[in-house]
């Protein structure tokens, strides 16, 4: 079986950049009104970006996979999300894994604070993400599958 | 002019000045928009009422006393009003309008909701819950509460019966003003925007056809993009972009960017700023599946996948002629630092083409449309050209 990793090429483990605290969240939305990017801002002024990138696993069958970078200078045009106090704390995190056409793929992470989670997925369109938790309303969750699809796995 | 035991005047140039009972009178500057009303006929030396302040659109961005003492400030965003300001206690009330901009939701500075209404299609208030002094109800014009008309400015609107309390009229003499004979709904001269309520709204109580017929159209596109998810989203960050916008300019001090706590779901965050673009899009999306369906073709997860664009919606078998035909042409490259691959062009609607890769063949993702989901449209590899 083929399977897709999530994209991440900086010196840290990048279960270790996910569990750090977080104060904010920032979204940069699309033409069509989807987030594209999401970053996840921490109290120390660096951020940790991610987005989807398609891969083909068959014809006409293409899976989001996240992909993950470190930044320094937030986005210009963002949307900010203030979390709550328990995002200051180390985070649990999971990663959601979906099979595809023969392929698993590294789709989407799971943050846990106390009784807080923000799902972030790679979302139904493509190249867009889908995110929960952090933004309650009406529309802005279209992950690639339903989220029951996903299997959850804890990484530490 | 009389109702029953109300007595309408109107002076030679067709306005109403005065109201017998209650009695009210109105004043109007030389190029017609109303600039006072008041109790006695003496106003401004006596009685109570009110004096208006204008912007050069014409939009009351101030309403004071008699005795000029402001008591209410509005800020306008695009000729929309968007808040209110009380001079005493610098309280801030927040506008949300519907497509014709009738004032559906108030709410004050903490994002709770005083007055909420619906309205019947001419007009009529529905009062859902709540109360606020605010009087700028129907499309955002001002309801007289003493007349229970709207005033239009070129005329007063009754929107008991969905009718204009005084004929249309023109500066230029003509037959019938602002009629097109080809729409005989414009020859009654009293009627409000030929009687399509829901989609048109009317500016200044003047129905010019073309304005009409253009304000419909941007109106109804308009609509359809504020039922999709996409425009659902927009709605939302402009909503929030609003509140933060108005909250810095009465608040220039405070730039804390918590949003309001009364959000129905606060935790576990709140936003400000917006980066939805904001405007509607020039070519609706699909409201059904466009590409062709074959054995290839089917539902992956909340994506549908499907061959080229069907020749029932155009399609010619080219990707860049089928995107032009979904976007109408308005496109260009996908925004630097954007996360497409290179060389993807993204349409005004969100349509994007993406170009063919190494493996597979330039795809066209059409964004969902109310039940509509995502649709991407996959077109064959294109054959290498044979070597001259």
């Amino acid at each position: 079986m083929k399977y897709l990793s999530f994209e991440w090429t900086e010196p840290t483990t990048l279960a270790a950049e996910l569990s750090t605290p977080i104060k904010q969240v920032f979204l940069e939305f699309g033409h069509h009104g989807r987030p594209m990017f999401v970053t996840l801002w921490r109290p120390n002024g660096a951020g940790l970006r991610l987005h989807s990138e398609m891969h083909d696993v068959a014809e006409r069958r293409e899976v989001g996979v996240l992909s993950f970078n470190c930044v320094r200078v937030p986005p210009r045009d963002k949307t900010i999300v203030d979390l709550p106090a328990e995002f200051d704390h180390e985070i649990t995190v999971f990663k959601l894994i979906v099979q595809e056409s023969g392929t698993s793929a590294e789709s989407g992470v799971i943050l846990k604070a106390g009784s807080h989670e923000i799902a972030v997925v790679a979302g139904a369109y493509p190249y867009s993400l889908a995110v929960s938790g952090a933004l309650s309303v009406p529309h802005i969750f279209e992950p690639e599958y339903p989220i029951d699809r996903y299997t959850r796995v804890r990484i530490e | 002019m009389q109702n029953g035991s109300t007595t309408y005047t109107y002076d030679a140039e067709n306005r109403l000045t005065a109201l017998s009972s209650p009695a009210w009178y109105y004043v109007y500057d030389g190029d017609g928009s109303r600039v006072e009303k008041c109790t006695t006929s003496t106003c401004p030396s006596s009685g109570t009422g009110t004096v208006y302040w204008r912007n050069l659109a014409g939009d009351p961005i101030s309403e004071s006393g008699l005795n000029g003492t402001v008591n209410h400030e509005y800020i306008f965003f695009n000729g929309e009003r968007a808040a209110r300001r009380e001079t005493s206690g610098n309280a801030v009330s927040y506008y949300f309008a519907d497509h014709l901009g009738s004032a559906d939701v108030v709410t004050n500075a903490t994002g709770t909701i005083t007055k909420e209404s619906d309205y019947y299609p001419y007009g009529g208030e529905i009062p859902i819950s709540g109360s606020d002094i605010n009087n700028y109800k129907f499309t955002g014009k001002e309801r007289d509460s003493e007349s229970g008309l709207d005033e239009f400015g070129a005329r007063y609107y009754a929107s008991p019966f969905g009718r204009f309390m005084t004929p249309d009229w023109a500066a230029k003499p003509t037959a019938v003003p602002y009629a097109s004979f080809g729409n005989p709904q414009s020859l009654n001269l009293y009627s409000y925007v030929n009687n399509n309520p829901t989609t048109i709204r009317d500016a200044d109580g003047h129905c010019l056809e073309d304005a009409c017929v253009a304000e419909s159209l941007a109106v109804a596109a308009l609509t359809a993009y504020v039922a999709s998810p996409a425009g659902q989203q927009l709605l939302h960050n402009a909503a929030k972009d609003i509140v933060s916008a108005i909250g810095s300019l009465f608040h220039s001090s405070d730039k804390s960017t918590t949003a309001p706590p009364t959000q129905s779901n606060p935790a576990p965050g709140t936003q400000t700023g917006a980066t939805v673009p904001a405007t509607a899009p020039a070519v609706p999306l699909p409201a059904g599946l466009v590409g062709t369906q074959d054995d290839k073709s089917g539902s992956q997860g909340d994506r549908h996948n499907s061959g080229p664009l069907d020749p029932a919606h155009g399609g010619v078998g080219d990707a860049a002629q089928d995107f032009a035909t979904l976007t109408g042409g308005k496109s260009g490259p996908a925004a630097a630092g954007s996360n497409y691959p290179p060389g993807t062009q993204v349409g005004e609607n969100g349509t994007a083409l993406r170009p063919a890769t190494a493996t597979a063949g330039p795809r066209i993702d059409i964004p969902a449309n109310g039940d509509k989901s995502h649709e991407t449209l996959h077109y064959p590899k294109p054959k290498p050209k044979p070597a001259q």
